[in-house]
């Protein structure tokens, strides 16, 4: 296995299954929002064709600028399109106006001009967005940024006051299935609450009158900031993962933070709640693993944030893990990385956006890929589709990447479609 | 306001239409971006991209290399990938930010050609004015011109050999090029129908620009005895290659039985008197009358080629509606070319209409009336691939055939 220097900075290749659920679709989880993009021409048009596929176009519309505005700006084209919209619009309660990479250079003050478009219509909630992959490498990219921005529509009054705890990060739905919701319900009476529960504005501010939050994913800290300064919840980083001890660890952690508001009930591994999940979990491991017979498998990070940790998760499990495709190694998948680095010297670690990625590699397809952009690359015959930690967590998560596992290899994948199906957008 | 889209989707930029037009020819395309242009082209201007080797990259340029001119940065990623992935040729296509900052495209391509000892082209798309026509324009012609000398010497080759064989000029066949045909605008499906057509109808295909082509082709282009111009940007580099090289052109496409007759009669006399034609421009033999209006929103040059069936048909006015803006080509065809979503809107729901052709996601906002008769034209640069499974074989008799379905 390589250490550090196979993760090389080079031309990026795009392959069919790269990308995820972009800004916009995010963004368009705030209910009753309309999102606005002031942009060249060219740049939203996977935004656009994403949004027609997955179903919200018609709560998306565009400002093209020219070369002209970058000269003069573009504050007053702004006003006048959000103007002709809202005269139309009146379900509108959200407003986001999404300016693109070009504004970096050009400066607009965009808080501002969301501020006026406020004072024109009382009542409207214009929010300021960066649509701005140009700054991906920056301590605030756009998913950061955007991502506080839908929780600032929250009006500030709100204050953390009942019993429910927010999960901040995920964007799909973690089911109710999930040993998470009974767990809090035994603690306390809380509830969860998660974005994308929500269809209704008024409803969705319930979220900054939780008591907690539950950052699921690094990019949620921000948020969690902002919320717990402006509306005084407190927050706690338990990241999704695939290994049962952190898995464990993390729900003893939640404990401690309810603990500290209400009593909690003992320790969580003692609670037969966690102990029955933590079970069927184990015989679902095994039943996995029976149904693989072995076969090679390979993570990749489009299926979830820190592939190496879920990697070594797998091989303690009895898997095969062969390969681990990862563009980078991030912050919170590094202890498993160092690890694997000592531990697993034939690991195989491929960077699905390096130049020579553009280049399938001829070799053994027979084996299981978890996740669309390394099933793509290495010709997997057969795929667990999960992408972007979609709804996983806890116990619950593993069981079901395990059931996705065992149904991965009933039959071969129809890779294509399946990556046609999920309308990724970069 | 003629600037607020609400309903349609923003069209296939100008840096995909370079990408596209180049996309066959071994080259390596760099699209200098942070992401989410190229992420634009390869995830919805490129049917090709699933399981093919093409060599298609982002530079992955940021803010603070941009704002301090860090070009090595970029330089070094191109000459690296370069050395190991051996393209033919390298471009660099433009997006916003570089044009913004004023990127010198020429110069740093001229920077890599020193060091990579490969032809680099630069293109400063920009993402902002005009569309992929432009993109395919601009690729095309610089093609043109670089292979120019070798074509001319291949031209007289060529023309030699041919004549050795056949004993003197006349007993030829004659050459034709297609130009500016790419994904977005034709399914495989439709050029592979058009070729055949040409070729039972006696004509060899010299090359084709744009689509199903390899780089040889352009060191050959100037063999052939007519251009064929498939598209608004064909018809513009047709006019071009005219004025430089004085090769004749026929602008259109046999598209129906009627439409592919006028078509092959007009494509003989331009071989015959090596004079330019709009085959839409050229009478046209109608065999009834009475079938009202009709408009059709596409390529001016392919909706004037439909407009030539659908009079041949019985249709007394057919208005050509151009999505893809003003040019030399639309003026001469006396197309229509709305400046904002409004005015394509309008279009789309003209009343005194009876036929209407266009993508499906125009049609999709056409208010229904009684009588109404909506053909299907799924356009890669408009609705890419959420359309792309709608698509239909409408040169020569496929027009025909799909247009009886429709109407049973």
């Amino acid at each position: 296995m390589c250490v550090d220097h196979c993760f090389e900075k080079t031309l990026y290749y795009t392959s069919p299954g790269h990308g995820g659920w972009g800004i916009i679709r995010i963004a368009a989880l705030v209910p009753q929002s309309h999102l606005m993009f002031i942009c060249p021409s060219a740049c939203f048009r996977h935004g656009a064709l994403g949004a027609m596929q997955h179903g919200y176009k018609d709560r998306t519309s565009y400002l093209y600028i020219t070369p002209s505005d970058v000269v003069t700006g573009y504050d007053e084209v702004i006003m006048e399109g959000a103007g002709e919209l809202l005269e139309e619009e009146t379900d509108i309660r959200v407003l986001f106006l999404f300016v693109a990479c070009v504004d970096d250079f050009i400066g607009t003050d965009i808080d501002a001009v969301a501020k006026r478009v406020e004072n024109k219509y009382p009542g409207m909630i214009v929010r300021a967005c960066h649509m701005n992959p140009i700054a991906m490498e920056t301590k605030k990219p756009p998913l950061v940024t955007c991502y506080q921005k839908m929780f600032s529509a929250i009006p500030a009054e709100n204050r953390a006051a009942e019993r429910a705890v927010n999960l901040l990060g995920s964007f799909a739905p973690v089911d109710k299935e999930c040993e998470l919701f009974g767990f809090l319900a035994s603690h306390g009476g809380y509830q969860v609450r998660q974005l994308a529960d929500y269809t209704d504005f008024d409803a969705f501010c319930e979220m900054g009158r939780s008591r907690f939050n539950l950052v699921l994913m690094p990019g949620a800290n921000f948020t969690a900031q902002y919320m717990d300064e402006t509306y005084g919840t407190r927050s706690l980083v338990n990241l999704i993962s695939y290994d049962m001890e952190e898995i464990r660890a993390g729900y003893r952690a939640l404990s401690g933070l309810l603990a500290g508001d209400a009593k909690a009930a003992g320790e969580p591994e003692e609670e037969p709640l966690l102990e029955a999940a933590r079970q069927e979990t184990v015989l679902a491991i095994h039943r996995a693993r029976e149904a693989l017979c072995d076969m090679p498998v390979v993570v990749s990070d489009s299926a979830v944030l820190r592939p190496f940790s879920l990697a070594r998760a797998l091989l303690s499990y009895g898997f095969r893990v062969e390969e681990v495709i990862a563009q980078t190694v991030v912050g919170a998948d590094r202890p498993a990385y160092e690890a694997l680095c000592k531990e697993q010297p034939g690991l195989r670690v491929t960077q699905p956006q390096h130049h020579r990625s553009a280049v399938l590699r001829e070799g053994e397809t027979h084996m299981v890929g978890i996740g669309l952009e390394g099933a793509y690359l290495r010709q997997c015959d057969y795929v667990a589709d999960l992408s972007g930690d979609e709804g996983m967590y806890g116990y619950y998560g593993v069981r079901r990447l395990m059931q996705m596992l065992e149904h991965a290899v009933e039959q071969k994948a129809d890779l294509k479609n399946m990556i046609e199906e999920y309308g990724a957008v970069v | 306001m003629r600037r607020l889209y609400r309903y349609l989707p923003p069209f296939a930029g100008d840096y995909s239409g370079v990408c596209s037009a180049l996309y066959e020819l071994g080259g390596m395309l760099c699209i200098h971006d942070a992401a989410g242009c190229t992420g634009n082209y390869v995830g919805f201007d490129e049917p090709r991209s699933y399981h093919s080797d093409k060599l298609v990259y982002c530079t992955g340029l940021r803010r603070t290399d941009a704002i301090l001119g860090n070009e090595e940065v970029y330089i070094d990623k191109v000459l690296r990938a370069a050395e190991e992935m051996k393209p033919r040729f390298i471009a660099l296509v433009g997006s916003p930010v570089p044009y913004v900052i004023g990127f010198d495209f020429k110069g740093v391509a001229k920077e890599i050609e020193k060091r990579a000892d490969i032809p680099v082209f630069g293109f400063a798309t920009n993402g902002m004015q005009g569309c992929y026509k432009d993109g395919v324009v601009m690729a095309l012609d610089r093609f043109f011109a670089h292979y120019a000398a070798d074509a001319a010497d291949a031209a007289e080759g060529g023309k030699c050999e041919a004549q050795e064989m056949n004993g003197g000029d006349g007993g030829r066949r004659k050459r034709v090029n297609i130009l500016g045909a790419t994904r977005l605008d034709f399914s495989k499906e439709n050029l592979t129908a058009f070729v055949e057509l040409l070729e039972k109808n006696g004509y060899l295909v010299n090359g084709i620009f744009g689509m199903g082509n390899q780089l040889e082709e352009f060191s050959r282009f100037a063999q052939a005895d007519v251009n064929l111009a498939v598209t608004q940007a064909g018809l513009l580099l047709a006019m071009e290659l005219e004025e430089k090289y004085a090769l004749p052109y026929l602008a259109g496409l046999p598209v129906g039985a009627a439409g592919s007759r006028h078509y092959f009669h007009c494509l003989r006399e331009v071989a015959k008197t090596k004079e330019s034609c709009l085959m839409s421009c050229k009478n046209i033999e109608q065999s009834c009358t009475g079938k009202g209006s009709a408009v059709v929103l596409e390529d001016a040059v392919i909706a004037a080629s439909i407009g030539v069936e659908l009079l041949a048909e019985g249709y007394e006015e057919v208005m050509l509606v151009s999505l893809f803006g003003e040019d030399r080509g639309t003026r001469l065809l006396d197309a229509e070319c709305p400046r904002s979503e409004k005015e394509i809107l309008e279009a789309v729901n003209r009343a005194d209409c009876q036929f209407i052709a266009a993508d499906p996601f125009l049609l999709s906002h056409r208010r229904r009336k009684e009588g109404d008769v909506l053909l299907e034209l799924p356009k890669y640069a408009v609705s890419s691939k959420l359309m792309h499974h709608r698509r239909w074989v409408y040169i020569g008799d496929g027009w025909n055939q799909k247009v009886k379905q429709e109407a049973e």
